[in-house]
């Protein structure tokens, strides 16, 4: 019986709404859930909830999925109910500078602690010169110098005094001290000493010995008291600024107890204000004098700031980092330097904080392309993941190109989950040659591309579409712009059967609607908008298509859409254009005769050729071997070859067409103009399915609608294609109306029944067909030619 | 032209107080003397072989001779006419130096009408040791029931301003300035402290404390216009200037 074409209803899935209650989508629940993710969003949540390490998250699925959408709202709900992360601090290492030390602190006391930092001091910078400034300071200086005072200025008074009792004078020199003899009151001049007595003159020279005696042993002991008067100052100053310091800094050590990293920088801190109060008075020097908060926010009291890395005191629950650019620097902090002077210095205040930073204790989201495609960073990644520790290395110190000292920043212990969004090969690529991805990332989870288009889907799928015209603030659809939609969204996965699960296509299905719905007034979007954002949409991308019609149509690419050709039939491909694709019709040839049983692929011969388009040409030859020359070798040579094609030709999709075409050339016996044929094909003649089935046949109807539709012509295609087929209205019209058929086969002697002017014919049990049907043809030839060959080669040999 | 007077004695010069001394009469446009004192009675002593002068810093003995005293002085002339020439290059000032042997008070008496301030850079006592430097020390002035205690306080607040340091008003009885606000406005940083009595005595113990510089309105100490001995002007730690 001969093959009937394929109706209208199995060329196009109509969407049937059935009985579902509403008018427009706006009567209808948006279904903001991930429909048809279900094995995605269960490896993100497992992710999630391990809390192991090594559990981070790889997500895979083709660009505009709505993957990360998708994830950032599981994300971020559970995020919403986690805890809220520490707040992380770098400080001063007074001991060792290069070496900034890490403060943790719950969430909002990192800058709570550097505004009371600041306060500190902007209050010292007032209080310790007023502390040194008050009475009670003055007071216990004049104290020590009385006492001082008292102890020698008194005892040389004292010696003055007996000395004046002893007629002579205690005076001062230019350099020191000397005492001379009295009479009278006055000093005796050398004139009048020299008319005394000589044992009055004896007994003052031995008084003013004795006296310098004293006199000597008293200055001898001037620097000790001067020494002992000092320290005394220097005990009285500590106290003072003890005084000063002390309170102020109790009160923030009674505000951090419970923090006991904290009260030891405050130890610190205080250790290092005793031993430089005097920065403290700095203000006071010079001509101008700035306010004090900018004082104790310069450079000079730097060291007693807190450098916040991390510390959000508004963020409610874990954070949720997505980091844009992964660079190694990017993600794990780095250190920042200011040159003076034509030198570079650098301290803990110029730590920067990386997306690690700001994602511990919650999640970081990075593109697997951009990470990998960064210098170091998906080293430096995954060494933080391993270490589970922040450790801000500056690249050239890490690498050895600079010897220079930089800063240590002691690191920061890693509580993250990373998630990486990429491609489905990346992520077998890592998985096979980086031996740590496996151990890092122990979750996979794979977007689907596509739902099954089952009637207890279609509610939801319906209310994603709710969801998506109410996040886009477009129009509401109507029912029949829900069907046609519904529809397109079959033919997004060439499958009838399916429906796309491509947020970004479907969103951009349904503005292109709504602007068409505007355009015509509505207030609902209708099945006809559908319709016209899809065929304008694709108009504005057929240019190059048409210009390959016109060129068909020229005569320039010489096809064929009626009449017969022996060894010549017509192919059908796909080309891609961007996110465009269209059928292009081409032609094949075959010639064959008497040889060695060599099959000459002229695209593999001319390198043009792809692999699997080279499998399936060799297909071909066992399938001949086996069917028509099992008892003798194939004595023939072929060759087979797209003509007027000069780009590279790859895929199956033409096995079946091309294997129709050699037997055409082998038997001489001609093949039908009027039809194309796609479809692969194995050894034993089945025929299999290909992809683009939709486009292949749309592009040679184009043709053959340009050229008048003569009602004979169609295209052939694989049985296992019918679940495909979601053709264009025009095309399912002219079916309907009988002006162009598809034929659906699944074995090639259905497509040689087709294709071929003559009967096809079947084996007997000895496997011969009878000669006049197509196939005893080809076995007869093969015969001939294998006897040709035999005599010849005898002949040889004799 | 008015006369800055400064007196020094030999060993004595401070090249602080120096500069100050240039800079204020380079404000005040005074013309400055420079003027060092001869302890006559240092001379006299300085006759008798047997009298040792011990040194200070060292506490070693040495003998005491004219002749060293002599070239002490005229090495400190040369170091004072050099470090005058070197300051009035960057504040112009007429200036003098002259050397007068005998008591400082007396000293004073030449060209004693054209004197409107002295400068006693005496009462550095060895004993007493330097303040602590974080002590904010104050330009001290003394507020006594006469017309020339408002001279003194604008020199002294023109003082306090070059120097910027604080004003210390010492209010005696009687004194038109018992309180902060009595005081003229624009005087800078200031304090009052008011003296209860006119005893030289109690000031002495604790105004060393709190200041570096006593500025005196000459009738205050010298009631009958003349230059003696008086217990405020040897105040140890404090440079007293007499204005008049």
């Amino acid at each position: 019986m001969p093959l009937q074409p394929l109706s209208a209803d199995q060329l196009y899935h109509a969407c049937d709404l059935g009985d579902l209650p509403f008018e427009t989508t706006d009567d209808l629940e948006p279904d903001y859930s991930a429909l048809g993710q279900d094995r995605a969003t269960d490896a993100v949540q497992f992710a999630i909830n391990m809390p192991h390490s090594g559990y981070n998250l790889f997500v895979s699925g083709s660009a505009g999925i709505g993957k990360r959408l998708i994830i950032s709202r599981i994300i971020k709900q559970v995020a919403s109910q986690g805890s809220a992360p520490s707040d992380w601090c770098y400080v001063n290492n007074f001991d060792e500078p290069h070496q900034p030390r890490v403060l943790q602190l719950p969430q909002g006391l990192g800058h709570r602690l550097r505004q009371d930092l600041f306060q500190l001091v902007e209050t010292l910078l007032a209080q310790i010169p007023a502390t040194f400034h008050s009475d009670e300071y003055r007071s216990r200086v004049q104290d020590i110098h009385d006492e001082f005072q008292q102890q020698e200025e008194e005892k040389f008074k004292e010696m003055g005094q007996r000395a004046e009792q002893a007629q002579l004078s205690l005076m001062r020199t230019p350099h020191g001290y000397t005492v001379g003899p009295l009479r009278g009151g006055k000093l005796l001049t050398s004139e009048e000493f020299n008319r005394l007595p000589p044992e009055e003159q004896e007994s003052i020279k031995q008084a003013i010995a004795s006296f310098n005696d004293e006199l000597t042993e008293r200055v001898r002991q001037i620097p000790k008291l001067q020494q002992q008067n000092l320290e005394k100052l220097r005990a009285l100053e500590l106290e003072f600024t003890h005084l000063a310091i002390d309170p102020q800094l109790q009160a923030l050590r009674s505000r951090y107890n419970g923090f006991p990293d904290v009260q030891a920088f405050f130890d610190t801190v205080h250790q290092d204000m005793l031993e430089n109060v005097d920065d403290f008075f700095a203000q006071e020097k010079g001509d101008n004098h700035p306010a004090l908060h900018k004082i104790a926010r310069s450079r000079a009291f730097r060291r007693y700031q807190v450098n916040v890395l991390v510390g959000k005191a508004s963020t409610k629950g874990a954070p949720v980092i997505s980091e844009d650019i992964p660079s190694y620097q990017n993600l794990l902090g780095r250190i920042e330097y200011s040159a003076h002077m034509g030198t570079l210095s650098t301290d803990f205040s110029m730590i920067q904080p990386g997306a690690l930073h700001r994602a511990n204790g919650g999640y970081l989201v990075i593109d697997t392309r951009k990470l990998l495609s960064l210098p170091f960073a998906w080293e430096g990644l995954k060494r933080a993941l391993r270490n589970r520790e922040i450790r801000i290395d500056p690249l050239e110190k890490l690498y050895g190109m600079v010897t220079t000292r930089s800063l240590e920043p002691a690191p920061i212990p890693l509580d993250v989950k990373v998630l990486l969004i990429g491609d489905r090969h990346i992520y077998y690529l890592l998985k096979a040659y980086d031996p740590e991805f496996t151990s890092l990332f122990k979750v996979y989870a794979d977007f689907s591309e596509e739902l099954e288009r089952q009637t207890e889907n279609l509610p939801r799928y319906i209310g994603l579409m709710c969801a998506l015209c109410r996040e886009e603030k477009l129009l509401p659809l109507s029912r029949d712009g829900v069907a046609r939609a519904i529809e397109q969204s079959s033919r997004f996965v060439d499958d009838s059967t399916r429906l796309s699960l491509h947020r970004g296509k479907i969103v951009d299905l349904l503005r292109e609607s709504a602007y068409w719905a505007l355009q015509g007034n509505k207030s609902a979007i209708e099945g006809t908008d559908v319709e016209k954002a899809v065929t304008t949409a694709r108009h504005r991308n057929s240019q190059y298509a048409e210009l390959l019609q016109q060129q068909i149509e020229q005569g320039i690419l010489m096809i064929d859409t009626q009449g017969t050709a022996v060894g010549q039939a017509n192919a059908l491909s796909v080309i891609q254009m961007g996110d465009h694709r269209f059928g292009r019709p081409s032609r094949i040839t075959a010639t064959a005769r008497v040889g060695t049983g060599r099959m000459v692929d002229i695209e593999r011969e001319t390198k043009l050729g792809g692999a699997i388009h080279s499998k399936g040409v060799l297909i071909l030859s066992a399938f001949i071997g086996n069917r028509y020359a099992r008892n003798a070798p194939l004595s023939l040579n072929a060759s087979l070859v797209f003509e007027q094609s000069y780009g590279r030709v790859d895929g199956d999709s033409a096995s079946a067409l091309e294997l129709c075409v050699l037997l055409s050339a082998i038997a001489g016996t001609p093949l039908n103009q009027q039809f194309a044929a796609t479809g692969s094909v194995n050894q034993h003649g089945m025929i299999q399915a290909i992809g683009g089935v939709n486009e292949k046949i749309e592009g040679f109807f184009e043709l053959c609608s340009q050229r008048e539709l003569r009602g004979n012509q169609g295209v052939i295609i694989p049985s296992a294609n019918i679940q495909h087929l979601i053709l264009r209205r025009d095309v399912v019209e002219a079916c309907e109306n009988g002006d162009f058929h598809i034929y659906a086969v699944s074995q090639i002697d259905e497509m040689l029944a087709l294709l071929s002017t003559e009967k096809v014919g079947e084996p007997d049990s000895d496997g011969l067909y009878s000669p006049r049907t197509f196939n005893g043809k080809v076995q007869r030839q093969l015969q001939d030619w294998h006897e040709i060959a035999r005599k010849q080669a005898h002949g040889d040999q004799a | 032209m008015s006369r800055l007077v400064l007196t020094l004695q030999p060993g004595d010069i401070d090249p602080l107080k120096l500069e100050r001394c240039v800079r204020l009469a380079a404000e005040l446009g005074f013309e400055l003397e420079a003027l060092i004192i001869e302890d006559q009675d240092l001379l006299t002593i300085a006759g008798l072989p047997f009298c040792q002068e011990i040194i200070r810093h060292s506490a070693r003995c040495r003998q005491l001779s004219t002749h060293r005293l002599e070239n002490t002085t005229r090495q400190q002339l040369q170091d004072l006419q050099a470090q005058l020439r070197r300051l009035t290059r960057q504040s112009p000032v007429p200036w003098d130096l002259r050397i007068y042997r005998g008591r400082w008070f007396e000293g004073l008496m030449d060209g004693w009408s054209q004197t409107d301030l002295i400068v006693l850079a005496r009462g550095q006592s060895d004993f007493h040791p330097r303040p602590s430097h974080r002590v904010d020390t104050a330009i001290a002035v003394l507020s006594a029931p006469d017309g020339g205690s408002y001279r003194a306080l604008q020199l002294a607040a023109r003082l306090a301003r070059i120097q910027k340091q604080p004003l210390l008003v010492l209010a005696l009885p009687g004194s038109p300035y018992q309180s902060v606000q009595d005081l003229p406005s624009g005087l800078g940083r200031l304090r009052l402290e008011s003296v209860p009595d006119d005893n030289p005595q109690s000031i002495r113990r604790w105004l060393p404390a709190m200041a570096d510089t006593l500025i005196l309105p000459l009738t205050a100490i010298w009631p009958d216009g003349l230059p003696a001995p008086h217990a405020l002007l040897d105040i140890p730690g404090i440079q007293t200037i007499v204005v008049r």
